[in-house]
């Protein structure tokens, strides 16, 4: 961003100045005004998604799921240890849910061991999987598009598949680039 | 079809209901979990403002529509819609900047249209690959994640693509 942003202002203000001279000027408080109004929609889109998430990071049914998929991220990510696999299989649960102040650490972590048994593939997958997103509801998508009246539901639909289509080309690739 | 308008609101059930069985204070989980709206809006605001300004400006010089007329043959080849350039190519640098585009997607052409639908699925099918790579290579002593970051990119690519082609039978 620390390139795109000057280069983008940039050229944008220059050539503004052949155009209309006061764009700039209007451009700047427009843009000003949609960020605030935007933000206070977004207090509470996340207010109310942090807090339900909350609710289920408080009740440990993240730690629980996790377990059911220790076995076949062993498999997947090619490890031994059991450590790393436990750290491996709680980051995944906690981003499929959309915890990710569960994830974030937990990714972290299980990076660190990774890196230590210098399991370059395994970084590699772990970080393709991450940012391929593989959340099961765009909880935040989805409330504030509830929040102009929009339909949830093919919404729902679509981002399921297209995420689930994202990260198996990601893994497939990185599978394939050994 | 319409099964799915059921799972937001028999998860938030399942959700109270497991809670409830590991006694868990539930009001004060959810407001404490709330509480934390207030920082990460704190934290995004400056990012939100910057890329609004810059999405406002590049598209009152004019040069937004040079732009996306130079990429468009592109973009069209792969059938992506000229008006999810932007988002795609901002996508993996900023998320809450994307988000920032998303919002101006919903309003300009309306939360039930082909483009809509298209720019939601795109922006819930990918993460912020430089973000996240940088922070997930942060306490590595071999931090190379070239290659991390370019399939990520190409996979994110082909959702794209992929969930434009999908949303026209969802539509």
């Amino acid at each position: 961003m620390n390139v795109i942003f000057p280069l983008i202002l940039l050229l944008s203000i220059v050539f503004s100045l052949f155009n209309s001279p006061t764009a700039t000027l209007t451009a700047l408080s427009i843009g000003g005004d949609k960020a605030v109004k935007l933000s206070l929609t977004l207090i509470a889109v996340y207010a109310v998604w942090t807090g339900i998430i909350n609710i289920l990071s408080a009740s440990g049914a993240t730690e629980k799921l996790s377990k059911i998929f220790e076995k076949p991220i062993k498999r997947l990510f090619n490890t031994k240890d059991d450590e790393t696999a436990k750290k491996l299989s709680l980051n995944v649960t906690a981003n499929m849910l959309g915890v990710s102040g569960v994830a974030t650490p937990a990714g972290i972590e299980a990076m660190r061991l990774l890196d230590k048994k210098d399991n370059s593939h395994g970084k590699t997958l772990l970080t393709v999987i991450s940012s391929t997103s593989i959340q099961l509801l765009p909880l935040s998508v989805l409330q504030l598009l509830s929040s102009y009246g929009g339909d949830v539901s093919s919404v729902i639909l679509v981002s399921f598949i297209s995420t689930f289509f994202t990260t198996v080309i990601g893994v497939i690739l990185v599978k394939v680039f050994k | 079809m319409n099964v799915a308008i059921y799972i937001v609101p028999v998860l938030i059930i399942a959700v109270i209901l497991y809670a409830l069985f590991k006694k868990v204070n539930v009001f004060t989980a959810f407001t404490s979990g709330a509480k934390e709206a207030l920082p990460l809006i704190y934290t995004i605001f400056p990012t939100i403002l910057a890329v609004l300004i810059m999405s406002e400006l590049f598209e009152v010089s004019g040069l937004s529509a040079i732009f996306i007329k130079l990429l468009s043959p592109v973009l069209k080849f792969f059938g992506i819609p000229t008006e999810l350039t932007k988002l795609v190519l901002l996508k993996p640098f900023s998320g809450s900047g994307s988000l920032a585009l998303l919002d101006e997607i919903y309003k300009t052409y309306g939360v039930n249209s082909y483009i809509s639908l298209s720019a939601s699925a795109i922006f819930g099918s990918s993460e912020t690959t430089f973000y996240v790579s940088a922070v997930y290579y942060s306490k590595c002593k071999n931090k190379n994640a070239a290659k991390a970051i370019i399939i990520s990119l190409t996979a994110t690519f082909l959702g794209a693509v992929f969930s434009c082609f999908i949303c026209k039978f969802f539509y």
